[in-house]
């Protein structure tokens, strides 16, 4: 169990986090140069549900604004950048762990708490996430990462909102964390 | 050695940044001169100069968001003016102006002759306009064509005019003048070549997790 | 002719081209993002108890460099921000949506973007969590358009930035910024300090 733990944690493995910032810096700065937008991920896989409801029920899809603006249009609903970037992130994400040794099976949990019980509130919290971020037009890459970089202020708003939210509720999840 | 390395990029930053607010981002002049040679190759090979009748078709073209920009000073604006044209300044020209009516919009740029219209669509098109033109001749030709009885007055563009109003008017029209609106087919008489086709605007970028 | 960037990419090298390019970008996001550590949801979850405040310092690291940079290439019209894509303002929805995020980061422990980059890693918690995002973005595509759709456009102000809403040039706002962030960084340095003490201590 002590073994476990220790192989887990490789602190030394991880960049410093000015470095990593300055290196995600510029790749979010090259993604503005080439493409004239930023980087995304909530977007994509909003793509990937849309998609999904409109090869299982297109009728539906065609209905709902919210779904038709995402499905509709010429081409293929998963042929647009946001989608090819996640597959990106996934790939980047992997080969990372990989070259680093942290590509293994395991969950991640406070002290406090099973796995079970953390596969519970990842789900549940997933949930609020996707939820949050498809309201606010956005995630921490989409708003507030890029819209921040390029002076959105609605970008600002929703970053300060979710730091808000997550310390107003901080105290009461600590044993999950803790 | 880490901490040194940090408050150098810091530091380095700071210094980008201050660089960056003493450069300034480049206003309308800036960018007009930016390209510069483009624009005044345009003029010169009367790309975007575009007849009274042009125009005129233009106005009943319900398909065409056409906006009208009249940059001449507010007296002469008051006197007499097309139906639906707006009177801004020539500093009034800024990229909130050009987004407002949307990408496929047509702006068409009017003076009493040809220069400061010139100037206008330039602010306008260095901007960012995609469908941008002036109204050759002006109004000073307008007119002449659809006032005067000049129907078949050719656009001359070597006279270049002095920007002044030539036509007398005794009272402050405004818009009421039958002028400032002819009838639809008020141009059947003249000839003239349609200039105007929409370009679609560049690739749509968009970001965002939407 | 145009400023040199943003590039028309599409134009430039085809449309499988732009493909491979984006991909390619969302590599170096995906790597950076597992470099940094934020496969782990503890240490993204740390930054809300002031143990760790690493998300902090690489996502403002992150936003004021690219900040800088995109607004220098501009200043030297290298570079053109009217062609940029500048999220539009949506103050409420993007107020409400922001807390709802931030409750679910708290409890769930990643966002969606890290929940990608730790279920590639095979975290388990990471998968779940990229789960309960579709479910998210199912429940929210079923239900708020025909319900809320007013809310979604309450305090739209287009596209609207902090240079428009100050009023100054944009170089000003982003030096103010950087001022800023570097201040904070202190900050957070000293904070993480004393939390360390502080657990050393008990």
């Amino acid at each position: 169990m002590a073994r476990q733990a220790k192989a887990e944690r490789q602190p030394a493995r991880y960049w410093d986090p000015y470095l990593a910032g300055a290196i995600l810096g510029l790749v979010l700065f090259a993604t503005f140069a080439v493409t004239g937008h930023g980087l995304g991920a909530s977007g994509g896989m909003a793509r990937l549900i849309a998609a999904a409801e409109g090869q299982l029920a297109p009728d539906h899809v065609q209905r709902n604004p919210e779904l038709a603006t995402a499905v509709g249009g010429a081409g293929h609903p998963l042929d647009h950048w946001l989608v090819w970037m996640l597959v990106g992130v996934f790939i980047g994400g992997l080969v990372s762990g990989l070259l680093a040794g942290r590509f293994r099976l395991t969950t991640f949990h406070g002290p406090q708490i099973t796995p079970r019980s953390r596969w519970a509130l990842a789900l549940i919290g997933g949930t609020l996430v996707g939820f949050g971020a498809r309201m606010a037009r956005g995630c921490t890459s989409g708003q507030a990462l890029s819209g921040g970089a390029v002076l959105s202020v609605g970008s600002f708003v929703f970053m300060l909102s979710v730091f808000a939210g997550g310390y107003l509720l901080a105290y009461l999840f600590r044993r999950v964390w803790n | 050695m880490a901490t040194k390395l940090r408050i150098a990029g810091a530091v380095i930053l700071v210094l980008l940044a201050a660089v960056v607010a003493l450069i300034g981002q480049p206003s309308a002049a800036d960018k007009v001169a930016f390209r510069a040679a483009e624009l005044d190759k345009q003029l010169d090979e009367r790309k975007v100069q575009i007849d009274p009748g042009d125009l005129l078709r233009l106005m009943y073209d319900t398909k065409v968001p056409l906006v009208m920009l009249d940059v001449r000073d507010e007296p002469d604006y008051n006197l007499f003016h097309l139906v639906d044209s707006r009177h801004i300044a020539l500093s009034g020209i800024d990229s909130a102006l050009i987004k407002a009516p949307g990408e496929k919009a047509v702006f068409v740029v009017i003076g009493n002759d040809e220069q400061r219209a010139s100037e206008g669509w330039k602010l306008l098109t260095a901007q960012g306009a995609t469908n941008a033109y002036l109204l050759a001749g002006g109004i000073n030709l307008w007119l002449d064509v659809f006032a005067n009885g000049q129907l078949t007055k050719p656009i001359d563009p070597s006279a270049s005019g002095d920007d002044t109003l030539r036509h007398r008017f005794n009272s402050a029209v405004g818009q009421l003048h039958p002028a400032a609106r002819p009838p639809i087919d008020a141009a059947a008489g003249r000839e003239f070549v349609e200039l105007v086709e929409i370009k679609e605007p560049g690739p749509k970028v968009k970001g965002g997790c939407g | 002719m145009d400023t040199l960037l943003p590039l028309n990419i599409a134009q430039l090298i085809g449309p499988v081209g732009e493909i491979i390019a984006i991909i390619a970008l969302g590599f170096g996001f995906g790597f950076v993002l597992e470099r940094a550590g934020f496969g782990d949801s503890r240490k993204l979850a740390a930054q809300f108890y002031f143990h760790d405040m690493t998300v902090f310092k690489v996502m403002f690291t992150a936003i004021i460099v690219a900040m800088v940079l995109v607004f220098l290439l501009c200043a030297l019209q290298v570079m053109d921000y009217e062609r940029i894509w500048v999220n539009p303002t949506y103050l409420w929805p993007g107020l409400v949506g922001g807390l709802i995020f931030g409750a679910g980061f708290i409890i769930g422990g990643y966002c969606p973007g890290t929940a990608l980059v730790s279920a590639a890693t095979l975290k388990l918690d990471g998968l779940f969590f990229l789960g309960g995002v579709l479910l998210g973005l199912f429940a929210f595509g079923e239900l708020v358009p025909k319900i809320w759709q007013w809310f979604l456009g309450a305090g739209a102000l287009g596209r609207y930035s902090l240079a428009q809403w100050l009023g100054v040039d944009p170089g000003y706002v982003a030096l103010g910024i950087v001022v800023i962030a570097v201040g904070c960084f202190v900050l957070v340095e000293y904070v993480e300090r004393m939390m360390a003490s502080r657990k050393e201590v008990r």
